[in-house]
This record gives C-alpha cells, structure tokens and sequence, in this order.
C-alpha cells in the first residue's frame, strides 16, 4: 500500500523480499546496504536468530530521489524463508506494493523453489491481494555454484508462462543484487503511476 | 473487512496533514508524552509530532507495525479478537501502541514525566479523533490528482 503525501510531498512504497529459507534474501538487503551511499538509505534492521537466520524480517529504508516534487521511499522487507514461519510471512506480505522472489539455484533446491513460491500465492490470496496484480520479479541467486539447474530449467518450472522478469544473481558478490531492484522499483513505479 | 481496501493507497492532503498534526499535539499537550507517530500497519509512517527527534521514527514505525500484528495473531491464538493496545517499558523510555481503526497504529513514547495511566487516557480520544480522519482520508482520496512517475526520473539512484 504506497502512502502518497501530499503535505511531506512524499510517496512511500513496500517491497517485500520473499523464497525459501537461504536462498539469500538478506544477503541481497546487505548488498544494497553496501552500494547505496548512506545519505541515501537508513540502517539496516535485522531480526535474526543467533544462528543469523531471519526470524521475522529485515528492514532497509531507501530514499530514492526526488520525482516532480515528491521525494520518493521504498522500505525493503524480506521475509523468513523457512517454513516454520508463515504466520509472521504473511504479516510482512500486507501492504506490500512489490515482490521478489528469490530463487536458489541449486539444482536441489529446485522443489523447494517451486514449493514456496505456491505457498507464497496462497499466502499472499490470505492477506487478501491477487497474486497476478503485484508487481513481481524473478531472482534466480546463487549462479557461481557449481550444481545448479540451467536458467530455462527454473523458468520453465517458476516462471511457467514466462510473463515474469527474472534476473541471474551471485547476491554474496553484489552481482544482480542492483540490478534486480531496478526491476521491481521500474515495475511498482509503473503501477503506481497507472493507478 | 473489505479486504481491497487495505490495498488501496493511502493519500494525504495538506490539509489533512495539518489536521493529524493539530490532534498529534493536543494529545502531546495532555498526556506529556515525548513523541506521537500515526503509522500505517504495514510500517510506514503517516505522521508524527514531538521533541524526541534523536529517535529514528522509520525504524521505529516499521518494528512496532511488525510487534503489532505480531501481537494480533497472538490475541487470535487465545481466542480474543484483538489486543487492542502494547506497552513496553524501558528504563527511561517507554512505548504504547494502540489500535487507531483497522489499517493505522498510534505510536507514543514516553518517558517518567508522565505515567501510562495519563497516555493510556489521552491515547483513547486521540484515537477517537484520528480515526475519523483517515476515514475521511479514505473517502475523498479518489479525487485526489494522481502522480505521473517515469522510471526515467530516478534512473540516477542506480548510477555508480
């Protein structure tokens, strides 16, 4: 749910990280913790376990610029990958404006891939949202490890009708990392603006 | 619930600014609190008031939404409805958090120069007030002029 302020002149956008647990949701808010220059993003919030495992969610403010007067934000959430969690997923899920989706690579992580992201439509069917009106955007991670399942593979299983942007990343070398938020940000401001 | 209606944005005028703003003070007046914020629950902040300004109120805003709705599944497991408030005490300062109506929180920190009774108090009727702006926010917000973003114009962001 985008805040437009028409007092702050600002407008205030959510994009929530989501995928199986390690998939690298978190490495990804670090990596643009790292980029981005601090007059330009907030502290980085994490809820983890001792283990660094998210808990409930990560947090990353980002002030984007500003755009015919209005300074522009987008919150960065991810949410706990593993599945013991889907109550405090579907919290971070509302009032979403954007999604992405990160996808491990690894050939073994395939089903569970696949698993999540159907979990993932039901959850966010619960929280009362259509799944096929969210921006959303494909992050297939983890291109560097040597068993991995080819791109066609993961979208011919993911991204079944291919209407999906996907983008190949090695998020722990900040490869993509930029690049697969410049989708989502292009997707959501483009809603944003059709509204 | 109508469940479409969180989905909608939430677009505030001037003017409704300054009326937030105006009850955010008055209960600040009351009940001696340092810092008032109206956040939305998924974590933004829709507006804020006081002298704690050393607070960084986005953060803030983003981790109490999460321990509010947190809070909510909790009151589901037990079979109530909702918890309507949370207070957490700290040495120096505290914070409550109330339940404005079913999309917005009230935030307040305070500190020993009040007392939760005086917050809790104040915290009622502000809610009571600020509850029929947001309703009214939600009414008139369609008429509002849109905002026309191309990518183009923020394409620096991602400049090295």
């Amino acid at each position: 749910m985008a805040i437009v302020n028409y007092a702050e002149r600002e407008i205030t956008c959510k994009i929530v990280y989501c995928g199986p647990g390690l998939s690298g949701k978190t490495v990804n808010l670090q990596q643009i913790y790292k980029t981005v220059s601090p007059e330009r993003r907030g502290e980085l919030v994490s809820l983890a376990t001792e283990t660094e495992r998210t808990l409930f969610f990560d947090f990353l403010p980002l002030e984007i610029g500003t755009v015919q007067g209005f300074k522009l934000r987008f919150q960065l959430y991810t949410t706990p990958g593993q599945a013991l969690y889907e109550a405090s997923r579907k919290l971070i899920l509302r009032g979403a404006d954007g999604l992405v989706y990160v996808a491990d690579s690894q050939k073994e992580r395939l089903e569970e891939n696949v698993r999540i992201f159907n979990a993932l439509k039901k959850e966010l069917s619960l929280v009362g949202y259509k799944f096929e009106e969210m921006p959303f955007v494909f992050q297939y991670n983890k291109r560097d490890l040597p068993n991995i399942s080819p791109i066609e593979e993961l979208n011919l299983n993911l991204n079944v009708d291919g209407k999906y942007p996907y983008f190949e990343a090695i998020a722990i070398e900040g490869i993509g990392v930029m690049e697969t938020l410049k989708g989502i940000m292009q997707l959501v401001l483009a809603k944003i603006s059709k509204r | 619930m109508d469940e479409r209606e969180q989905l909608l944005s939430l677009i505030i005028s001037l003017e409704d600014q300054e009326e937030i703003e105006k009850y955010l003070g008055q209960f600040l007046s009351e009940s001696k609190a340092k810092a008032a914020l109206l956040v939305d629950k998924s974590g933004t902040v829709i507006g804020g008031k006081g002298t704690a300004s050393q607070f960084d109120f986005v953060t803030i805003s983003a981790l109490a939404a999460g321990a509010f709705s947190a809070t909510q599944e909790l009151a589901k497991l037990l079979g109530e409805e909702e918890f309507s408030l949370i207070f957490h005490q700290g040495k120096r300062n505290h914070l409550h958090i109330s339940h404005i109506e079913k999309q917005v929180l009230l935030l307040v920190i305070f500190d020993d120069s009040t007392t939760l009774g005086m917050v809790r108090l104040f915290a009622q009727k502000a809610c009571q007030n600020l509850a029929q702006i947001i309703r009214k926010i939600r009414e008139k917000q369609k008429e509002l002029p849109q905002v026309e973003i191309q990518f183009g114009d923020v394409e620096d962001f991602f400049k090295k």
